[in-house]
């Protein structure tokens, strides 16, 4: 009898049900460079989750809870912040982890010499002091409400060993306080990691090994999904769900939200578009539904910059009231044209590079026809010139696509304000400049909230950019025996460390 | 002879230069820019970080000076470093040419063994089942695209043959069958392609020279029929042949960047195709001296074979 008490204590407490294993990710980029904080690719970031920690943590919800760091305080004047840094963690190199290597990480990014690109980000951090081994506080020169986001996003500000120096020995030989440590990097073949057996969360991580095989093809990721040698797969474009939907032993996990957009960007500046009314008639032309219907197969949601899955700043289609020119209604678009002075409809061009991007620009000319306009696609071939033709106002039209960033004010600011060189419309709106100044600064939530919620109907209003669709950053599918395996907003995945095999 | 190979080894240097030089302009004419890939786009219009990256890259100076600097630097055998990966340009080149050399030979191989034969007794037997068979299978092989052929292996594998995988690279040392095997589903796509049109090459070779007189000369003097063939008209007919392959070895190469893609292969194609993507110049530029290199000795070979074989050429 005590003995089935003392078993039954032991799994209760364990809190991976099964233990072991390797699991296969495939992994259509390669990470090029696997040393934190030197360029700002993106694909690196999904190892850094797993080899380093940050000081606090966003969970799927968007909720922050503590990291390497256990308690955090704000001071009254907003200027400082106070970390009270977890104990007895230890890097992978072994030595424990202290408040010198967070100072370290965050001068390192900071250091002009340095050249990080998220220097700019961590502009409003003037210094960081170690006030014990096991506290740091953090100096600021403004008051900046995005720092608590972007201190907990592993692709800005992973904490690094104060004793590994900065030339290329973290892309070798990592060495983080993560769940797993690194094994091998060859490039355009595969990374592996293994669990790190001192890693601070009780119990975790509950598998052996995690392997990212670089498979460029999202066919040959599927082949290898079916085939068995991948245990997930994440697919960026919807087309091909229906291959997979069904299938026996694979599940569609739930997508973490819309958090990426299609922004359609309009030349304010010269051209038939600086005309508010014609801007204003294209977004009333557009049926986003249609949209979302034909190039996502309906995996999609109608939404704006700050989408739904961006909670609570998000705009959520049909909780939210209503944001203006944003239903479909072609005979007004029609009426607005001809105030414009373009009663017989009018010629635009428009660039995409993108494949998804092309599949929407072609849905679009077709849906705006039916108001007049004859769209002319410029299919541009690599998404680095049509970056470049942004920059130097050479577009009417332009569609990109935009990613997930931790923070409101990351994913709206360098964009709307009015001088910042990557404007997309090139438009100058003191209010809206006024707005964006104001939620950097503001940290209350609530205040915030209201602050993007402004900023979304002035953009909506204005048609400064217009959105015609919002979809989950990928969708994942996972084979039935992983277990505990939840996909993060950001694509990031955070939840390695907690999922196991059942097999 | 040796004056022969000398020469023509010497001519390989301005080839060379051609079109290392070529590539050098090309790719810093195409739009989209290092720094941005690098730093991202917001740290990029830092104008004081963008001049201090490009004076460290070296891309401040004129063209032609980059150039002639890069030719010094390559005649030491420094290849530079890569802009993305920060690691010497001649590392990531040697440990991926064996796999795409590895590639390219098998390839090779089986266009070879699939073209010449079919070729072959497609002439032999023309007009017969063997010549139809022959004439469809060349027509599909020319007209379907490498990356389609490709895909559907990858695909009809995964579904029907869940046991075999046909993606991913078996190092040769650590296994040499695993490798072999893994290696032939990839080879053959590019195989059945190539052979293809060198199956259409040695059939209308072949007929030509079966039509000569010398070959009715010794059909009439009485020699069995395998021995006009294989003897006396296929020597003559390989000419063309030997040329055609040679050609096509070369476009080989773009074969395998794709490929490459679709079946996962870490190899040189792969490396030059993301380098492009990346606007890594010294990647490139290292990527293209070699397979130009090698495009260049494919040729050099074969016309030192076809002289050999050809009895007119003097060497």
């Amino acid at each position: 009898m005590s003995t089935a008490f003392y078993t039954s204590a032991i799994y209760a407490n364990d809190i991976c049900p099964k233990r072991g294993g390797t699991f296969s990710i495939p992994f259509a980029v390669e990470p090029a460079d696997l040393t934190p904080g030197v360029n700002a690719q993106y694909a690196p970031s999904l190892i850094f989750d797993q080899i380093y920690d940050t000081l606090l943590r966003l969970d799927r919800d968007g909720n922050l809870g503590p990291g390497l760091a256990e308690e955090y305080k704000v001071a009254d004047d907003n200027l400082s912040i106070t970390f009270s840094l977890r104990k007895g963690v230890k890097f992978h190199h072994g030595r424990e982890f202290e408040a010198k290597d967070v100072v370290y990480t965050f001068e390192r990014l900071l250091d002009p010499d340095f050249k990080s690109p998220w220097a700019a980000q961590l502009s409003s951090i003037s210094n960081l002091e170690a006030l014990d081994k096991y506290t740091v506080r953090m100096n600021l020169k403004e008051s900046f409400a995005p720092i608590l986001s972007v201190i907990s996003t592993a692709w800005y500000t992973a904490i690094v060993p104060y004793d590994f120096t900065p030339e290329n020995n973290l892309n070798d030989k990592a060495s983080g306080t993560g769940p797993f440590m690194l094994v091998e990097y060859v490039p355009d073949d595969h990374v592996s990691l293994r669990a790190n057996p001192d890693y601070w969360e009780p119990g975790l991580p509950c598998i052996d090994n995690v392997s990212f095989n670089i498979i460029p093809d999202p066919q040959a990721q599927i082949s290898a999904f079916r085939q068995g040698s991948a245990d997930i797969v994440i697919l960026s474009d919807p087309k091909f769900i229906p291959i997979l939907e069904g299938k026996q032993g694979i599940t569609l996990q739930e997508p973490a939200g819309a958090v990426n957009e299609s922004g359609l960007a309009l030349n304010t500046a010269e051209g038939p578009t600086a005309d508010v009314r014609v801007r204003r008639a294209l977004s009333l032309g557009t049926d986003r539904q249609g949209v979302i219907d034909t190039v996502l197969f309906g995996y999609g949601e109608i939404g704006t910059k700050i989408s739904c899955g961006k909670v609570p700043y998000g705009w959520c289609d049909g909780v939210d009231p209503p944001l203006p020119y944003h239903a479909y209604d072609p005979e007004a678009a029609k009426k607005l044209l001809a105030e414009a002075g373009y009663p017989d409809g009018l010629k635009l061009t428009m660039q995409v590079s993108l494949p998804l991007d092309i599949q929407t620009a072609e849905i679009l000319e077709e849906q705006w026809q039916k108001i007049g306009v004859d769209l002319e696609i410029e299919q541009i071939a690599d998404f680095n010139q049509q970056l470049d033709n942004y920059i130097n106002v050479k577009h009417q039209l332009s569609i990109v696509s935009l990613v997930w960033q931790p923070d409101p004010h990351s994913d709206v600011y360098q964009i709307y304000y009015s001088t910042s060189p990557i404007n997309l419309g090139k438009f100058v709106d003191s209010k809206l400049d006024a707005l964006l100044d104001a939620g950097k600064m503001e940290l209350d939530i609530t205040n915030r909230i209201r602050i993007y919620k402004d900023v979304q109907r002035l953009i909506a209003d204005q048609v400064y950019m217009l959105y015609p669709f919002t979809k989950p950053v990928n969708w994942q599918f996972i084979k039935d025996y992983v277990k505990n395996y939840k996909a993060m907003p950001s694509g990031s995945y955070q939840y390695l460390r907690n999922l196991w095999l059942d097999k | 002879m040796g004056r022969y190979i000398l020469r023509r080894i010497f001519l390989l240097v301005p080839v060379v230069l051609g079109v290392t030089f070529l590539t050098f302009a090309l790719i810093r004419l195409v739009p989209g820019d290092i720094v941005t890939n690098m730093m991202g786009v917001t740290a990029a219009n830092n104008e004081e970080l963008r001049a201090q990256i490009l004076k460290e890259l070296g891309l401040d100076k004129p063209l032609l000076q980059q150039y002639i600097w890069w030719i010094g630097r390559i005649i030491v055998g420094d290849f530079g470093f890569s802009f993305i990966h920060g690691k010497p340009v001649i590392n990531q080149i040697l440990s991926r040419l064996p796999i795409t050399l590895q590639l390219g030979l098998m390839s090779m191989g089986m266009a070879i063994l699939i073209g010449v034969p079919l070729g072959v007794f497609s002439a032999i037997r023309r007009g017969k089942f063997i010549d139809i068979f022959a004439r469809i299978f060349s027509l599909l092989g020319i007209s379907t695209p490498s990356f389609f052929t490709g895909t559907l292996i990858v695909v009809f594998g995964a579904i029907y043959f869940p046991t075999i995988t046909t993606i991913g690279y078996v190092p040769f040392n650590e296994s040499p069958w695993e490798s072999t095997v893994r290696m032939f589903w990839p080879a053959s796509t590019l195989g059945i392609g190539i052979g293809a049109i060198i199956l259409r090459y040695t059939r209308s070779s072949v007929l030509e020279v079966l039509g000569e007189d010398y070959v009715r000369t010794a059909r009439a003097k009485g020699l069995s029929e395998w021995l006009v063939i294989f003897v006396h008209a296929l020597k003559s007919a390989l000419i063309p042949i030997i040329t055609a392959i040679g050609i096509w070895t070369a476009f080989l190469v773009s074969g395998t960047v794709i490929l490459e893609e679709v079946f996962a292969i870490p190899g040189l194609g792969r490396l030059v195709l993301s380098a492009i993507e990346n606007r890594d110049y010294p990647m490139i530029q290292g990527t293209v001296l070699f397979l130009s290199l090698g495009v260049a000795l494919v040729m050099l070979i074969v016309d030192l074979l076809v002289a050999l074989v050809d009895p007119r050429v003097k060497l």
